[in-house]
């Protein structure tokens, strides 16, 4: 059973990755590829329906993980805290920038969660490959 | 890694099944065919991903000495607890998905300037 669940949890990863990684890349790439504001909120449209569904399978991994592989998921995060951490809060600027840009008609405003999305989105898929392959490196 | 090749050469696969992903990306992205070329960069990845798996396994947290990794027999919970884990996670995977492919689907193919309001 605990090599079913491995192949599942590594599955389940995989299958964050995949939908996460469009998202990421959205974010990375909006500020170049989108000259205008109008060409900005476009793109973010075709994120907007779907990224916390996607965010989701995050989630459902670290439950899952808790749920099978507990010693697994406490030593990785006492041992990557301040890393791990980071992560989360990278997450949370992610959703932020996405959410609170059109609350205030400002373009100062507007500018600002663009870039923050931007950074956290970049930040984020270099911490996980840090973290990923600080964990597995041989 | 050289260790679990020598175990289990087959996963050799996963490589194989990698680079195909990343070609066939390449040849539908410059077709036009950006539903298959998605689909090709997914298959890049959940190879890459088991291939990864495959090979750091039965690890799932390496020591720098082999006696201090933490390993998928010793790191998971009781049997018992696999087995009933399993029970919910088969519908809830099933929902999961099963929303996901819903919002997909009720997307529109592609988004114009000007289009919708929020986010």
């Amino acid at each position: 059973m605990d090599t079913l669940w491995f192949c599942l949890l590594a599955a389940m990863l995989a299958t964050y990755v995949v939908f996460d990684g469009f998202y990421f890349g959205v974010g990375i790439l909006h500020l170049f590829a989108a000259r205008s504001a109008a060409e900005r909120q476009q793109v973010l449209h075709s994120v907007g329906p779907v990224w916390d569904g996607n965010e989701v399978w995050l989630v459902a991994l670290g439950g899952t993980m808790m749920a099978v592989f507990p010693k697994l998921l406490a030593t990785a995060f006492a041992g990557f805290y301040l890393p791990l951490m980071i992560v989360l809060w990278l997450l949370m600027f992610r959703a932020l920038g996405i959410e609170l840009r059109h609350q205030v008609a400002d373009q100062l405003w507007e500018q600002f969660w663009d870039v923050a999305f931007a950074a956290a989105s970049f930040l984020l898929a270099s911490s996980w490959g840090q973290h990923w392959g600080t964990l597995y490196a041989e | 890694m050289l260790e679990s090749l020598q175990v289990r050469p087959w996963t050799v696969g996963f490589v194989v099944l990698a680079a195909g992903g990343i070609y066939a990306a390449r040849r539908y992205c410059l077709s036009g065919s950006a539903g298959k070329a998605f689909l090709a960069s997914c298959l890049y990845l959940y190879a890459m991903m088991a291939s990864r798996a495959s090979w750091v396994f039965p690890n799932v947290l390496p020591g720098r000495e082999s006696s201090a990794g933490l390993t998928a027999a010793v790191a998971a919970t009781a049997e018992s607890t696999l087995v009933q884990t399993l029970y919910w996670w088969v519908p809830g995977m099933c929902l999961a998905l099963g929303y996901t492919w819903l919002v997909y689907r009720a997307l529109p193919g592609k988004f114009l300037v000007g289009d919708g309001a929020g986010h």
